[in-house]
């Protein structure tokens, strides 16, 4: 006899899926304040040490501000759609 | 009559072989690109307090090959979430179910992470740089997101200079830590896992002697 075990494990309950939620929405509040200091460093370093743009460092800038910018969008997407 | 021998007669001025003139120093200035770790006379680099009479002279990073840690760690990560959906779904198993919104952000946020991991050790490795110029060292080390360490070191203060190159690895891949001791302060002030630190060292030492004469 095979068990299926979706009817052994049922589906969470409501109240651990709003446990969930919220441990998401704290994870990524506290992730997006990382990005946000990934960003400010970059753009501190950038006033110490100054490399030509040819060196990647427009590159690295960018991928911070769209990083940040991401990250903030999943953020916002989460408390919409979750 | 026919000489048999003759001895050759000394010339007045003996020929002695003249010394090769030391050969100028390529001072042409190199573009320093996304990869660089070892540029001598960089293109458009620059420093905060750079005086204007300074010119740097070495710009150093971390070998690449530092980097396949992390690299390595972010592509194994890369895998994980579907390495386990295969063990579930190979074994038929099943802890609980997600709503799919929520598996959704649980997976994106998961990504955004690994992303972020492989992004700050990119910028850490990008903004770990050394340059020495003229007058003095100069080490920036973008340690953590909390820590960034700017140390300079004029050169007539650095007393001694010594490279190490330990393990197998630093060996096959030609790069070590390059070490000065500044007079004053006892202190030592590292370049870490530079490559060539032969030519490093012989470059700084050259540049010492020359302050100091």
């Amino acid at each position: 006899m095979t068990l299926d075990p979706s009817i052994i494990i049922p589906s969470l309950t409501s109240g651990a899926i709003a446990y969930i939620k919220l441990a998401l929405l704290i994870l990524m509040g506290l992730y997006l304040i990382f990005t946000f200091m990934l960003t400010v460093k970059i753009r501190s370093l950038n006033k110490t040490v100054f490399l030509p743009p040819e060196s990647g460092e427009v590159l690295i800038r960018v991928l911070a501000i769209l990083y940040l910018l991401v990250v903030i969008s999943l953020f916002v997407a989460t408390i919409v759609i979750v | 009559m026919p000489d048999i021998f003759s001895e050759p007669q000394p010339s007045a001025i003996p020929s002695v072989a003249q010394p090769a003139a030391p050969a100028a120093e390529d001072q042409t200035p190199h573009p320093v690109h996304l990869f660089t770790t070892y540029c001598k006379y960089p293109k458009n680099i620059g420093f905060a307090e750079q005086a204007t009479d300074e010119t740097i002279i070495l710009f150093l990073r971390q070998d690449f090959i530092t980097n396949v840690r992390w690299l390595a760690a972010t592509i194994a990560l890369g895998f994980i979430p579907y390495l386990i959906r295969f063990i579930f779904v190979s074994t038929n198993f099943s802890l609980f179910t997600l709503p799919d919104n929520i598996s959704f952000a649980l997976v994106s946020f998961y990504y955004l992470i690994v992303f972020g991991f492989a992004f700050a050790n990119m910028v850490s490795w990008f903004y770990n740089i050394g340059l020495v110029t003229n007058k003095r060292g100069v080490d920036i080390d973008f340690l953590d997101l909390a820590t960034i360490n700017v140390a300079t070191a004029s050169l007539p203060d650095i007393i001694d200079v010594e490279y190490t190159q330990a393990g197998f690895f630093q060996s096959l891949f030609d790069f070590g830590d390059v070490r000065l001791r500044v007079e004053a302060t006892g202190e030592v002030f590292v370049f870490d896992k530079v490559p060539r630190p032969t030519e490093v060292a012989g470059i700084l030492s050259n540049l010492i002697g020359q302050q100091k004469r």
